[in-house]
């Protein structure tokens, strides 16, 4: 055999993967050697020290671990290395299978021992010198081998870490977890832990011990500890035993009473052999990646050393430029605009606050402080009064995102900074926050950029202001309706927070779900623009209000639309004021429209006024001078007793106008009545037996077809109020009608409901006088000439009371007998309309 | 025979019609109601001819202007307004048909509290009496009284 050759194609050929694989194979093809029966190929680290071994038939003592063996045999060997290429050793110092002789055959690479082989044969043997002799010749090559054994286990680690570096990198978040437990199985390690830079401090991101972040929030200072002293130094630190003041007093310089934080490997043991490499990116160190070992297992070597350094800076790589992005230092140079970063910090209490950790030059110009002054407040004394509470509001939406996304941004937002001479400056503030998730408990960053508003922007902010102070309202919104600005009076008409209103769609904001797109298209339709539209719309709570105001398609520069702005304000007093002057109209009415109004209801209250008082009067001036012809003896018992249904009579027609004044009330008011069954027909009935004196005076007659009202109308009311329509029509039919004829009272029923339907013959009225005689004070000429003492009002209280129970009421000129007739037709909506209209 | 002396009362209040008529009649005076100014007007006309003649004479100050029958058959578009009538009807007695006092007493009868129509009975020397007023020596009643004393007679009950 070809000792030489068969070593290299050995080698070349083999898929061990493993180094002591390796060593095994070469300790194989030594053994084919006659008469030699076991071999051992034990290699040395880059520093002399037993590193690993492969052995074949040969097996070592049980009673001490390899690499205490390896080291004793290694000792014994380097005090003996003038005797000659072999050298003789107690086999039972070594193995458990052999005893009496072993030879031992150091490996030399130049002046350096790489490695040792091992060989046993029966004493005496033949042949054994000449094998023995084969592989001593062959020592330069076994010298080769074993190097090129150790290059090829570095090169492969390198080539493995580079995958994990690819495999931790690759996908996002990065899953450094997943990181340290590859290390540890690569490097055999005890325990790994990565710890970051941040604000000039390290932070523990991850570790395989979970315990060691169980007591609170991992963090080494510069030159704190073996951990703080790498990052420090930006060099690599390697000890084999931590916990040896001289060792760590001779790397470091450091007096070191133990560790910090006291990490363990998988098996509960304290780890003591240490490597801690800096993660560099340039001249700036990111963070430390650190390994360690417990003792009695082999020690770090400068390979492992090289390997993690060369890992350690490819991480280093990756998260510079993340944490440039989180502070840049460029950026806090600009003088431009003031930038101050501050973090969210627990204070001694416990509570959350916003310190400021960083200020840069504009900022300095900005606060009138130094950058000194600034750095270590509270955000919240940089702001004007009550503006920081109003902000720190604003962004609870974008912090939010910045936790689950790592980053969001919020503003421009207009508010106001207190110098140091505590005047106030007017500034326009856009915000990023950033969350570095890479740490535990992630931080969060606050980087304000503030910029002095412009005079424009300050004139906008008046404009604002002096919006608000009219109560006018503005806002903006993208296309799918989200508010994107709007001024607190936006707020305080819908109630809804700012961060509400930015993730609650405009659409919400009105009553009809579609109003708000119906507006849109006609803005679309009108050049973009929609002014002073009037529309019905919801608050929070529910409560249905009047907003009236302009709105405006916005379009970009290439006039692709981007969403729409408006300002509005709540005129639902001004629109119940229309309802009480009787000018429900589309629009809200100008001031000198609404005065003319006002001024007119006002004369109409006067006339109302006298008008009752002469109503009331008469009746109850006849009442009394009745009952006086009786007191006197002018008339007799019996002729009292004639007139009494009259005294009766004038009595009711009191009553009845107190009665109009009473729900009138109600009904203007809007309050809420409870509704019941009620019979018309009855009601009819019994206001013909109030009115029989008049119907006697003018020889009329009420035919009420009480049988059709029973079958057709169902109507659900308020009883009194319903009495009072019945008592107004019929009443009024009396005044109009001519005498010797027949007012008639019956049900019908209708495609579109249910009608109670009262018709007399007698004063005509026109298209125009049917049209306009339920409104508020409105008289025919005819009825003027008629009946001086009319208020107008009867019939407009009686639409009132009939809208309010969701009826409507129509005055109409029918033909009946060849005779002109008018019909107030009462229509109750079928039930079933009612509910499809109020859905 | 002679003929039973006669009060007129121009007035369309049923209420105030019953009561009038009630006193009137039991004081000996028969009476003539004119319901609207239009009517009215023929009544104070026949006074002016010598055909007519009254006692006296009670206006309410406003009456309809004409008959209800009237009014709807006219159709007319406009009408003049019933809340003066019965000032025009003491206009037309004293200041057109030059009816005297001592011809015609008239007393109007209202419930009205604006100067419009005190100024304008005051220029008539026509006295106005408020509807239910608290003392019956202030209302219409007294005037009645002065000018038609009991008779303890009465007219039959009709």
């Amino acid at each position: 055999m070809d000792l030489p050759l068969s070593i290299v194609e050995t080698l070349a050929g083999t898929e061990a993967e493993t180094l002591r694989s390796r060593l095994r194979c070469l300790a194989g093809l030594l053994v084919r050697l006659p008469p030699i029966r076991g071999t051992a190929v034990i290699l040395f680290d880059d520093e002399g020290a037993p590193l690993t071994s492969g052995m074949c038939s040969l097996l070592l003592r049980e009673d001490a671990s390899e690499l205490e063996i390896l080291s004793e045999l290694q000792k014994s060997i380097e005090r003996r290395l003038t005797e000659g290429a072999w050298l003789e050793l107690e086999a039972s110092r070594i193995c458990r299978n052999e005893d009496g002789e072993i030879k031992a055959l150091p490996v030399r690479r130049g002046k350096a021992m790489v490695g040792l082989v091992l060989a046993a044969c029966a004493p005496g043997a033949e042949g054994a010198a000449d094998s023995l002799q084969e592989i001593a010749a062959a020592g330069p090559f076994l010298a080769t081998a074993l190097h090129s054994c150790r290059q090829q286990e570095a090169w492969t680690r390198i080539e493995r870490l580079q995958e994990l570096a690819r495999e931790t990198l690759t996908p996002q978040p990065w899953d450094f977890q997943s990181m340290v437990a590859q290390l540890c199985h690569l490097f055999e390690a005890g325990a790994v832990s990565m710890l970051l830079e941040e604000q000039r401090e390290l932070r523990l991101s991850v570790s395989t011990d979970p315990d060691l972040s169980a007591t609170g929030p991992v963090i080494y200072g510069p030159g704190e500890g073996l951990t703080g002293h790498v990052f420090q130094s930006g060099k690599a630190l390697r000890l084999s035993n931590s916990n040896d003041p001289d060792e760590v007093f001779q790397a470091t310089g450091l007096h070191r009473a133990g560790p910090r934080f006291s990490e363990r490997d998988s098996m509960g043991a304290p780890t003591v052999q240490f490597l801690g490499v800096p993660m560099r990116f340039g001249d700036k160190v990111v963070g430390v990646l650190r390994m360690s070992r417990r003792r009695g297992v082999a020690q770090f070597t400068e390979g492992d050393q090289k390997a993690l350094q060369f890992f350690a800076d490819v991480l280093g790589a990756a998260l510079a430029p993340a944490r440039d992005l989180l502070l840049e230092q460029r950026i806090l140079e600009s003088i431009t605009e003031g930038i101050a970063v501050s973090r969210w910090e627990k204070d001694e209490n416990g509570n959350f606050l916003s310190r400021i950790i960083m200020a840069n030059p504009g900022a300095e110009k900005l606060l009138g402080r130094s950058r000194h002054e600034i750095e270590g407040l509270n955000a919240g004394e940089i702001y004007a009064p009550g503006e920081y509470e109003r902000i720190r509001g604003e962004l609870g939406p974008a912090r939010e995102a910045a936790r689950s996304a790592g980053h969001a941004e919020h503003g421009p937002i207009l508010t106001k900074l207190k110098r140091a001479d505590q005047s106030l400056v007017p500034v326009s503030i856009s915000y990023r926050l950033l969350a570095n998730r890479l740490v535990q408990p992630a931080t969060l960053y606050t980087i304000g950029l503030a910029r002095e508003t412009s005079p424009a922007e300050l004139q906008a902010q008046r404009l604002l202001d002096l919006l608000g102070a009219m109560k006018i309202a503005y806002f903006r919104a993208d296309t799918a309706g989200i508010t994107q600005a709007s001024t607190p009076m936006d707020c305080a008409i819908t109630g809804y927070s700012a961060e509400e209103l930015q993730v609650t769609p405009r659409t919400r904001l009105y009553t009809a779900p579609a109003a708000r797109d119906q507006l849109l298209s006609r803005a679309r339709e009108s050049n973009g623009h929609l002014p002073r539209v009037l529309v019905q719309m919801k608050r929070k709570t529910g409560e249905v209000f009047w907003g009236e105001g302009d709105l405006r398609i916005l379009n970009d520069a290439e006039g692709r639309e981007i969403g729409s702005e408006g300002l509005y304000r709540d005129v639902t007093d001004r629109i119940r004021l229309q309802g009480f002057v009787t000018a429900e109209t589309d629009r809200v009415l100008t001031d000198s429209e609404l005065f003319n109004k006002l001024e007119k209801q006002e004369e109409l209250q006067l006339d109302y006024l006298s008008s009752l008082s002469h109503q009331l009067l008469t009746p109850l001036g006849s009442l009394i001078e009745t009952l006086r012809n009786f007191e006197r003896g002018e008339i007799s018992p019996k002729r009292m007793e004639q007139r009494l249904p009259y005294v009766i009579g004038q009595a009711v027609v009191c009553t009845r106008l107190v009665r109009n004044l009473s729900y009138m009330d109600t009904i203007l008011r809007g309050e809420p009545f409870k509704k019941e069954r009620v019979s018309l027909a009855r009601l009819a009935i019994e206001t013909k037996l109030d009115f029989l004196h008049l119907l006697d005076d003018k020889r009329l007659d009420i035919r009420i077809d009480d049988a059709s009202i029973e079958r057709h109308v169902h109507a659900q009311g308020h009883q009194e109020m319903l009495r009072q329509v019945v008592v107004n029509l019929i009443d009024n039919a009396i005044k109009y009608s001519l005498p010797s004829t027949t007012i008639t009272v019956r049900g019908r029923r209708w495609s579109d409901g249910e009608a109670l339907e009262i018709s007399n013959h007698g004063l005509p009225l026109s298209a125009e006088e049917r049209e306009g005689i339920f409104q508020r004070g409105f008289r025919t000429k005819g009825a003027q000439a008629l009946v001086p003492h009319g208020t107008g009002l009867g019939l407009w209280l009686v639409r009132k009371i009939v809208e309010a129970h969701g009826a409507t009421i129509r005055c109409l000129e029918v033909f009946e007998d060849g005779k002109k007739r008018i019909l107030f037709r009462l229509l109750f909506p079928h039930p079933a309309a009612v509910s499809r209209r109020s859905s | 025979m002679t003929e039973t002396p006669r009060v007129l009362i121009v007035d369309d209040q049923i209420g105030d019609l019953l009561w009038l008529i009630d006193l009137i009649r039991n004081r000996g005076h028969d009476v003539v109601v004119a319901t609207n100014e239009e009517a009215a007007r023929e009544r104070l006309r026949a006074v002016k001819t010598g055909t007519e003649s009254y006692a006296l004479a009670v206006v309410d100050v406003m009456v309809a202007v004409k008959d209800l029958a009237r009014i709807a058959a006219l159709d007319e578009q406009f009408f003049e307004d019933s809340r003066n009538s019965g000032i025009r009807l003491c206009q037309l007695a004293r200041q057109d048909l030059e009816i005297s006092d001592g011809q015609l007493p008239i007393a109007c009868l209202t419930a009205r509290e604006d100067d419009e129509v005190k100024n304008a009975m005051e220029s008539l020397s026509i006295p106005l009496y408020h509807r239910a007023e608290y003392s019956s020596a202030d209302s219409i009643r007294g005037f009645i009284e002065k000018y038609l004393p009991a008779t303890g007679a009465g007219v039959a009950e009709k």
